[in-house]
């Protein structure tokens, strides 16, 4: 008999899981999994409630990303009355949720994954954190703790609350910006964008020219991406426009987010919560071998930067530009989400950036008439983990009847399983392994941010 | 060296975990001075079963304090709290999901394994799914607050708590005095214009925004309930306030109780009624009732409707 | 009296039957009336059974 390594729980991650690693007699590996522990029932416990009321319940799935949650459910429940959100509602909330990723970015890079490149994969476990890279680089950390308190307390202080947010309503937003907090708003995302730029130059610089190793050989797997992208130039989206579904070969089908049921699937495994959606519309159903998947994109900053045919802001295309000529499209190497990570921070700060500056963000006028009905509604953003859906069926009342959600780490759960099997197997032979390749199998779970 | 601290997470979204990040300039002293963080899953490396996943029982090392997010609704979630016990000398329950069940106790008001099944039956969901049962915690028969569980020493509720009064609840345990912690409801601490009861019979769904004019200031506007609007806020701990009117209340939108009821063991659902009756507001107009308890929703408080017994002739 | 339906139909939001409340006007000159409703109580009360073992059913 072998035995089972059980890595849990896996840390500086935003969830609950464990990574199960199966070794033979010889010592090498027979499998690898990704256990996801924790199911909390939002698409029951939703039925009966008023839809109005539900976009501020699910924000609660994800405390760290319940903007997305929030604005997504308030699409939906905007289809399912059969609204159409006044264009500053609309704006507010865009850019709201892509302020929310601005700082969700600076969480993820610094907070949570640059530990193991700034200390290295192998340093103790006590000194690879936030609290050793504090100690490892005092100035660095100060400046991010200071922007991601920044962009918190902008948020916190425009919409009231940055976690769990309320401001966002069918039909719009609950209260119109006026012209001071548009110019603090807008001062504030300029320093943010300021820092987005240094940031993305400072781990190119110490990150991902240094480990170029390791990036083109752990967690790698070949996979389909899927984003959201403009309807008119394909170029990157977060709020709103049409879903990209791309093969790994780089040919791809464009639909909107009302047909999601037509493309996605949702395959079940005993050994865990989380549900893992595949291309149903490939029609080669569902495997996670390592050399002939089937039906496995993955989402996500890397999906979104694959799938967009350009950046629509300055910074953010010249980023994007460079990283296509070094790695391609689609590109693969998993630890490139921390990079496409990166320039999608950039474009955030220069997204909010444009819509502080447009004309009618001050509009008193923030949102549409609303009368609660039956009807059907998918609300889609791009939350930070991917593509996010949520479907709400309401009764006459406007209550809920039915509702699905495919959450965005769902879309990852079966890639990270692929990645786990992939990294353990290359790292772990004839019995020999360490902490620190240990940690670098959590590495490989850690770039899809899950 | 700080006091030796370790934090953990149940059944929760990680919110509470950010609002801790979201102590801002005081966190990085507090991290890496006042306190010693020995075992924090979302933050740093340490792992139940050794750093090689080589052992058989789940350890979480010995600390001062602890702090824990969530409510317990698996026996997972149950061994890790049990352990948090065993091994730390103050226990925190921190966020109203791990003092009053929070959201995920809305499943307590419905067949709880009956409607987690259902999750697996989605439109989108391959046909024949069934529930999954290797190597995922079984879940217990509802969902728990923690101080259902085990002994609890301090509760600091909020969805998400307050950041201020996560670093007065650590500073005070540093320094070895009681934390100074708010007691009064959100109403008590509204700054809205109240004119007095009598206008308002009937209660009316948030899909019109609040009358107000904007730029100017809180006290300008009038009460939302009696606006005629359900707002919790009679029935709610203070808290959320950070430094003007109550958080939702700044942005105009009602409360909805996330910091739990007034006292630890109060009822939300049956303190609003008793509210709306004695401002002669008819009950039958709030829609969906029983979500008053949408936070606090462990203890109890939410269990499936009984059906009315049929006579049988 | 619209204080006793909120009874009832709150006992139901907390999970109660409906059927462990009543309200019977009775006066001083109705002993009949006072038996009947307190038998009619007590057998309908052991009917439903006692609150626990619902929970118990439940678990």
């Amino acid at each position: 008999m072998g035995k089972v390594l059980n890595i849990a729980p896996v840390t500086r991650i935003e969830g609950h899981a464990k990574i199960a690693i199966h070794l033979g007699d010889d010592g090498n590996v027979e499998d690898a999994f990704l256990h996801i522990q924790s199911l909390r029932g939002f698409e029951k416990f939703i039925e009966g409630r008023p839809a109005e009321e539900v976009p501020r319940i699910v924000n609660r799935i994800c405390g760290i990303c319940p903007w997305m949650h929030h604005l997504a459910s308030n699409k939906a429940v905007d289809g399912a009355f059969g609204v159409t959100p006044t264009e500053t509602g609309h704006k507010l909330r865009e850019m709201c949720q892509v302020m929310a990723h601005i700082n969700d970015k600076i969480l993820h890079f610094f907070f949570l994954a640059a530990p193991d490149f700034v200390l290295g994969p192998d340093s103790d476990y006590s000194v690879r954190n936030v609290i050793g890279l504090v100690k490892a680089a005092p100035e660095l950390a100060g400046q991010v703790v200071k922007m991601r308190q920044l962009g918190q307390m902008m948020l916190d202080k425009f919409a009231g609350k940055a976690i769990h947010p309320i401001a966002g309503v069918v039909g719009g937003f609950a209260k119109p910006m006026v012209e001071a907090e548009r110019q603090e708003l807008l001062e504030g995302t300029r320093t943010l964008l300021d820092f987005s730029t240094y940031a993305l130059d400072f781990a190119i610089e110490n990150v991902f020219s240094k480990y170029m190793d390791i990036i083109s050989d752990l967690g790698v797997i070949t996979t389909g991406f899927l984003g959201t992208v403009d309807r008119a130039d394909g170029s990157l989206r977060l709020y709103d426009g049409q879903q990209r579904l791309m093969k790994a070969d780089g040919t791809y089908v464009d639909f909107e987010g009302d047909d999601y049921a037509n493309y996605l699937g949702e395959h079940v495994e005993p050994w865990g919560y989380s549900k893992m959606p595949y291309a149903k519309s490939w029609e080669e159903g569902f495997d996670m071998s390592l050399d002939a998947p089937k039906g496995i994109y993955r989402s996500n900053t890397l999906a979104r930067i694959n799938v967009c045919d350009k950046i629509s802001t300055p910074k953010a295309q010249a980023a994007l530009e460079a990283f296509r000529s070094s790695f391609g499209r689609p590109a693969q190497q998993t630890l490139l989400y921390h990079y496409a990570r990166l320039i999608e921070m950039v474009y955030a700060c220069e997204r909010t950036i444009e819509l502080l500056e447009w004309e009618g963000i001050t509009d008193p006028r923030v949102r549409a008439k609303v009368e609660p009905k039956a009807g059907r509604g998918v609300g889609v953003v791009e939350a930070p983990r991917g593509t996010l859906i949520h479907d709400y069926t309401t009764d006459e009342n406007g209550c809920i009847t039915k509702a699905n959600l495919i959450v965005g780490t769902t879309h990852n759960i079966a890639p990270m399983n692929m990645s786990v099997k992939q990294a353990a197997t290359t790292l772990i032979k004839d019995g020999v392994y360490n902490e620190g390749l240990l940690n670098q199998v959590e590495m490989a779970v850690r770039a899809y941010d899950p | 060296m700080g006091v030796t601290t370790a934090m953990e997470w149940l059944g929760s979204c990680s919110g509470c975990e950010i609002a801790i990040l979201n102590i801002g300039e005081d966190l990085v002293p507090i991290i890496t001075e006042a306190l010693d963080i020995v075992h924090a899953p979302v933050l740093m490396d340490h792992k139940y079963f050794g750093q090689c996943g080589e052992g058989v029982t789940l350890t979480i090392p010995e600390a001062v304090v602890g702090i824990v997010t969530g409510g317990v609704s698996n026996h997972e979630h149950l061994e890790v709290l049990e352990e948090m016990r065993e091994k730390c000398t103050v226990l925190i329950a921190l966020g109203t999901c791990a003092t009053h069940g929070g959201i995920p106790a809305l499943m307590n008001g419905q067949d709880f394994q009956g409607s987690m099944e259902g999750i697996f039956s989605t439109e989108t969901t391959d046909p024949g799914a069934e529930f999954p049962n290797v190597e995922v915690p079984a879940l217990l028969d509802r969902v728990y607050a923690c101080d259902e569980k085990v002994k609890i020493d301090m509760q600091l509720p909020g969805c998400p708590p307050n950041p201020a009064l996560i670093a007065e609840v650590i500073i005070s345990l540093v320094e070895g005095r009681d934390p100074v912690l708010p007691g009064k409801s959100v109403c008590d601490t509204c700054p809205t214009k109240r004119e007095g009861k009598g206008e308002v019979d009937k209660l009316k769904r948030f899909i019109t925004n609040a009358k107000f004019k904007p730029g100017t200031p809180i006290d300008e506007m009038r009460c939302l309930l009696e606006q005629g609007y359900l707002c919790l806020g009679p029935v709610t701990v203070a808290g959320c306030s950070k430094g003007g009117a109550p958080s939702c209340i700044s942005v105009r939108v009602p409360c909805r109780g996330c910091f739990g009821p007034v006292r630890k063991d109060g009822n939300q659902l049956l303190d609003m009624m008793n509210a709306l009756a004695s401002n002669g507001i008819d009950y039958k107009s709030v829609i969906d009732r029983r979500s008053i308890l949408r936070f606090s929703g462990a203890h109890g408080k939410l269990r499936p409707v009984k059906k009315r017994v049929v006579e049988e002739e | 009296m619209t204080r006793s339906d909120m009874v009832v139909e709150l006992l139901e939001d907390f999970g109660y039957d409906a059927e462990r409340f009543k309200l019977t006007w009775v006066s001083s000159a109705e002993p009949d009336k006072f038996v009947a409703a307190v038998k009619e109580m007590t057998a309908q009360i052991k009917k439903v059974g006692p609150i626990n073992s619902q929970d118990a059913h439940a678990a």
